[in-house]
């Protein structure tokens, strides 16, 4: 045998072995996995903004999933973020012509706290899965449900997948009165998606899906402002006003590329698009990397967005349909992401680290932005996290 | 959290089998050990040469069959059977083909009870039979281009039978124990006091003795001698593994142990290495694989 052959060898037998032992993923009609506690602590950090501190967000997130018997598992969830700093308020033009953002003036302090139930029923071949969930500030409060399934076709090699969720939010925002904020609002959402995944070769998998979600209710953040010229020509700012009614699409489809026991490769590619004409396309790629304890995964993601038919900066004049934003989440923009992750397992122990970097520019997006949001994010965030099976 | 320990013994694939678990639970012990010797048992009986209704004999009675046309099996009901040739096949091509499960044809020709050496005239006949090569195999369709060839699973299905049941022990939460079939083991985790599991290597010249020990957690270790099933005449050893191309017996290792995370694996280098005779060694060198190889003169190598 030649010697620069022998190094494939192992890959190539280790491949056929784990096609064979079905490793590419947990077959459903197995028995649960272990039983786990975990803890994630996540420390999200924005980039400053023209001297302005912006968010910086602590999440704490507790998670136990307790199996019983064989075929029931039950999941709980809990979340606790705590966010500070300044977030975007309005933009105004400059003598130039040039948007300038306005922070908020008050460093906010918020708590979030989620709290999420979830039981999952596993059958031969087929896996469901219920959800019951609350998230609450002292602004916010949101109720929330989802339903899942996954099927298994009879030799394998398909599996169906869907999933159908529906949450019912309340704001409250704070300081109404002194900012003519709205006092109450609602507003409600339903996700649908479904999927089908198959197992082409015992190196190879690929997923596609599809989804729709609709919102209605308030969908402005009462939070902001846009900048406006009234009809006597004078700039003034007036309350964040979108539409109250959101529809969402999105397609996915995802490979996966199994090389040995050592690797795996994940490309993935995501557009989405809404009625209020955003359109997204997002490209990401990971590799897993697995050496005895340790499994490392770097991962790099571009995306590219559109703006909504009703965002401008800032505005000289008004919309007749009365929709002005100058949210940056709802500008044109381009943005990367590049993460590096780390596992650590020992007995029953898996340590996780992981740090991203994201980084969001008109410069980055795929067709050329006139005005670039002045208000666009970037930001850091550090993991660390503590899973235990028993 | 593993409190209680199970050792149960059985007798399965012609070979002394042993497992040993610990569990939650007593009754969870029991349960795995039983599902643990259905399971094996169920792979014997689908793999088994000896069983007419198996899946081996209903392989070897297409294969039999005088007319081309009728030499092909559809195997699309059979994922399991699918991927087991399709794992023979990467094993394989990745071998120069000294890893073939159609080297059974050659015992018509070898009887290794009969201290006698196999009429030369009979050998060649079974070597026109023998070749993977030979064999169509376009999942799920199996053809047999010449007629009288056999499949024998015997070469992997035990490695095979050692992962499932780890695989099935760790899904039902047993985080410490080993599955010893016939000296394939796989072991899962560490023991409870978190030291490795002590393997011993067969001595292949005093089989109840060891040659050597390693240490080891989450993994298998296969084997394979010349002490399985062999005669010797004038002083020569003639052993169960054949080569392929020829239905001669290896000569130049007694025994090859090596150490991979899938007994399958395992199985497969140690029977390759044994194969390759002189070049045996510096493939499992480049391979990057632990292993205790045992040349016939005694000497002993590790890596």
């Amino acid at each position: 045998m030649k010697s620069k052959k022998s190094s494939q060898v192992l890959l190539c037998l280790s491949s056929a072995a784990m096609a064979l032992l079905g490793n590419h993923g947990k077959a459903l009609g197995a028995t649960n996995g272990p039983s786990t506690v975990g803890y994630r602590h996540w420390n999200y950090s924005e980039d400053e903004l023209g001297g302005d501190q912006r968010y910086d967000i602590a999440v704490d997130q507790y998670n136990a999933t307790v199996n019983l018997g064989d075929k029931y598992s039950l999941s709980l969830d809990g979340t606790l973020e705590v966010m500070s700093g300044a977030s975007p308020w309005y933009v105004l033009p400059d003598a130039t012509g040039k948007p300038v953002q306005v922070m908020s003036g008050a460093t906010i302090r918020e708590q979030r706290r989620d709290i999420n139930l979830s039981a999952r029923r596993l059958f031969e071949k087929l896996a469901l899965n219920v959800n019951l969930g609350n998230s609450t500030e002292k602004d916010f409060d949101a109720d929330y449900f989802g339903f899942g399934f996954e099927q298994e076709s009879s030799k394998k090699t398909f599996t169906y997948f869907g999933s159908l969720s529906a949450s019912s939010d309340k704001l409250n925002p704070s300081q109404a009165a002194l900012y003519n904020r709205v006092l109450t609002a609602e507003r409600d959402s339903r996700n649908l998606a479904l999927g089908i995944s198959r197992v082409i070769n015992r190196n190879l998998l690929l997923s596609t899906a599809v989804g729709v979600s609709t919102l209605d209710g308030y969908l402005s953040d009462p939070y902001k402002m846009a900048s406006i010229v009234d009809a006597n020509g004078i700039r003034i700012l007036t309350a964040d006003s979108r539409p109250d009614q959101r529809q969402q699409e999105f397609w996915t489809v995802k490979m996966r590329y199994y090389l040995g026991s050592e690797y795996a490769w994940h490309l993935d590619y995501r557009l989405y698009q809404d009625n209020w004409k955003i359109r997204s396309h997002t490209l990401s790629t990971a590799l897993y990397k697995t050496m005895g304890n340790w499994q490392v995964t770097p991962e790099f993601r571009y995306y590219n967005q559109s703006a909504a038919y009703f965002y401008a900066p800032y505005y000289n004049g008004t919309r007749t349909d009365g929709y002005h934003s100058s949210d940056y989440r709802l500008s044109p923009y381009g943005a990367v992401s590049s993460r590096l992750s780390t596992k650590y397992t020992f007995n029953k122990v898996n340590v996780n680290l992981a740090y991203e970097r994201y980084r969001s520019d008109a410069a980055l997006a795929m067709r050329e932005v006139k005005i670039e949001s002045p208000g666009l994010v970037s930001f850091s965030v550090l993991t660390l996290g503590v899973d235990y099976e028993f | 959290m593993t409190a209680h320990c199970l050792r149960h013994a059985f007798q399965a694939m012609g070979s002394r089998c042993e497992l040993l678990l610990h569990s939650k639970s007593a009754s969870d012990g029991e349960h795995l050990a039983q599902a643990a010797v259905a399971e094996v048992r169920r792979l014997e009986s689908k793999y088994s040469r000896y069983r007419d209704d198996s899946v081996v004999s209903a392989i070897n009675r297409v294969a039999a069959e005088l007319d081309p046309a009728r030499r092909v099996i559809d195997l699309q009901d059979d994922d399991e059977t699918c991927l087991l040739l399709d794992y023979a096949d990467t094993a394989h091509a990745n071998s120069d083909g000294l890893f073939d499960i159609t080297t059974g044809v050659y015992r018509q020709a070898w009887d290794f009870s009969s201290n006698r050496l196999p009429d030369a005239e009979r050998l060649r006949a079974c070597r026109d039979r023998v070749g993977w090569e030979q064999v169509r195999w376009q999942r799920p369709r199996l053809r047999f281009t010449r007629a009288g060839m056999e499949l024998d699973f015997g070469g992997f299905v035990k490695e095979y039978a050692v992962d499932r049941v780890v695989n099935l022990l760790r899904a039902g939460g047993v985080s410490s124990g080993y599955v010893d079939l016939g000296g394939d083991i796989g072991v899962l985790g560490p023991q409870p006091d978190g030291s490795p599991w002590h393997i011993g290597v067969r001595h292949p010249r005093a089989p109840q003795q060891a040659a050597a020990a390693v240490d080891i957690r989450d993994a298998a270790i296969a084997s394979s001698g010349d002490y399985e099933r062999f005669m010797i005449i004038d002083g020569v050893r003639y052993c169960h593994i054949l080569q392929p191309a020829t239905g001669q017996p290896v000569r130049h290792f007694a025994a090859v142990s090596v150490i991979a995370p899938q007994c399958l694996v395992a199985g497969t280098c140690s029977t390759v290495a044994m194969l390759m005779e002189e070049r045996g060694l510096a493939w499992l060198q480049q391979l990057g694989l632990p292993y205790v190889a045992i040349a016939q003169d005694g000497r002993m190598c590790r890596g």
